[in-house]
């Protein structure tokens, strides 16, 4: 059994000499994590499309700059994030954010299962988690990585310290500041459900 | 009331199982008490159940397309130099930058030059015209020359033409 790190160093030593086989594989191998680090980030399918072909591309561009005492997923997550705020600078469209809740593909994404026994409180959770985008949204940049990659891609404190390129400890100090913002934002909200 | 403000920022390491045994005990303990502190995780927890998690998974033809899409944007990147070196560009706009200022600088300085070393060497003739007459003036009333009214309206007039000038 071949393992997975060897394969990907080989993967990339041979992108590096700039072969096109080897960069397809990694785009299949990278391709839906990149997809849904974006999406949870701009809210938008066709934005993170856009943004992880963008980030795909300066991948190929630089990875002769990419040393191998990193690894290579935080590397690629690091140039995803940037790319996604470069994004959102350029566009300022936290409204799209919101008019992309109206698509119905991705609102069957987002749509907590319906488990529950009473209806009605599945729905008010869906549009607590549509107010809850919309709060994440409005938090200040390191806040909303942290939150991000943590709760909605499952990264650890460790590994989004990797990406952000700061210790752990900040991370945790940016989760608690994001959730207790989002708390407030919430409050409202979630006294309502608590009817 | 100091230990609720310790407690507060355990909360987030407490739902999110980053604490040791024994502090967990120590929160747990703190959480039974505390009635502020207990809405507090409450709420926090409400956060983390409703934030959307899971992969957002696109079809088939999404990826189809995507790959498609992908290289053709890579080669477009390939083709274009600027995107091969996108240092050069920046490099050179400093370059440029101070090449013009240097350029307005020399510029200037020149024309300050001409205008200032003009003027200097007008004001060192008439000095020298100036004394000229005062010499003239001295050895003619030594030797009591007439000197004629001509020829002092003659230098008054160079005088007055270079001061002028």
């Amino acid at each position: 059994m071949v393992d997975l790190a060897d394969n990907e160093s080989v993967l990339i030593a041979n992108l590096k000499q700039g072969e096109r086989q080897s960069f397809d594989i990694l785009v299949n191998l990278y391709q839906q994590r990149g997809l849904n680090i974006a999406y949870n980030f701009l809210g938008n399918l066709e934005d993170a499309k856009d943004v992880l072909q963008e980030a795909f591309v300066k991948v190929y561009l630089n990875i002769k700059g990419f040393e191998s005492r990193s690894k290579f997923s935080t590397w690629f997550y690091r140039i995803v994030l940037n790319c996604s705020l470069d994004f959102l600078r350029k566009k300022k469209r936290t409204a799209r954010f919101l008019e992309s809740l109206t698509d119905e593909e991705e609102v069957k994404e987002r749509q907590i299962p319906d488990s529950k026994p009473d209806p009605a409180k599945a729905a008010i959770d869906n549009e607590l988690a549509s107010d809850l985008n919309d709060c994440i949204s409005c938090l200040p940049k390191n806040q909303k990585e942290c939150f991000v990659l943590k709760h909605q891609n499952g990264l650890s404190v460790s590994e989004i310290s990797q990406v952000l390129k700061c210790r752990p400890s900040t991370v945790k100090v940016h989760l608690f500041r994001a959730v207790h913002n989002l708390r407030k934002c919430m409050s409202k909200n979630l006294s309502e459900r608590k009817r | 009331m100091l230990n609720c403000f310790f407690m507060k920022r355990k909360l987030y390491e407490y739902l999110d199982g980053g604490l040791s045994d024994k502090q967990k005990a120590g929160v747990k303990k703190h959480l039974e008490k505390c009635a502020s502190c207990s809405r507090l995780l409450n709420e926090m927890k409400s956060i983390f159940d409703l934030a959307p998690k899971g992969e957002i998974i696109p079809s088939q033809h999404f990826w189809h397309n995507f790959k498609i899409d992908l290289d053709r944007k890579l080669n477009d990147a390939l083709i274009s130099p600027l995107s091969a070196k996108p240092g050069v560009g920046r490099q050179l706009k400093p370059v440029l930058a101070y090449a013009i200022i240097l350029t307005l600088f020399f510029t200037a300085g020149g024309y300050f030059y001409r205008i200032f070393s003009s003027k200097h060497a007008a004001l060192l003739a008439e000095q020298e015209l100036v004394e000229e007459v005062l010499l003239l003036d001295e050895v003619d009333s030594a030797f009591e020359l007439n000197h004629s009214e001509d020829a002092y309206i003659e230098e008054l007039d160079i005088l007055y033409s270079l001061n002028h000038a």
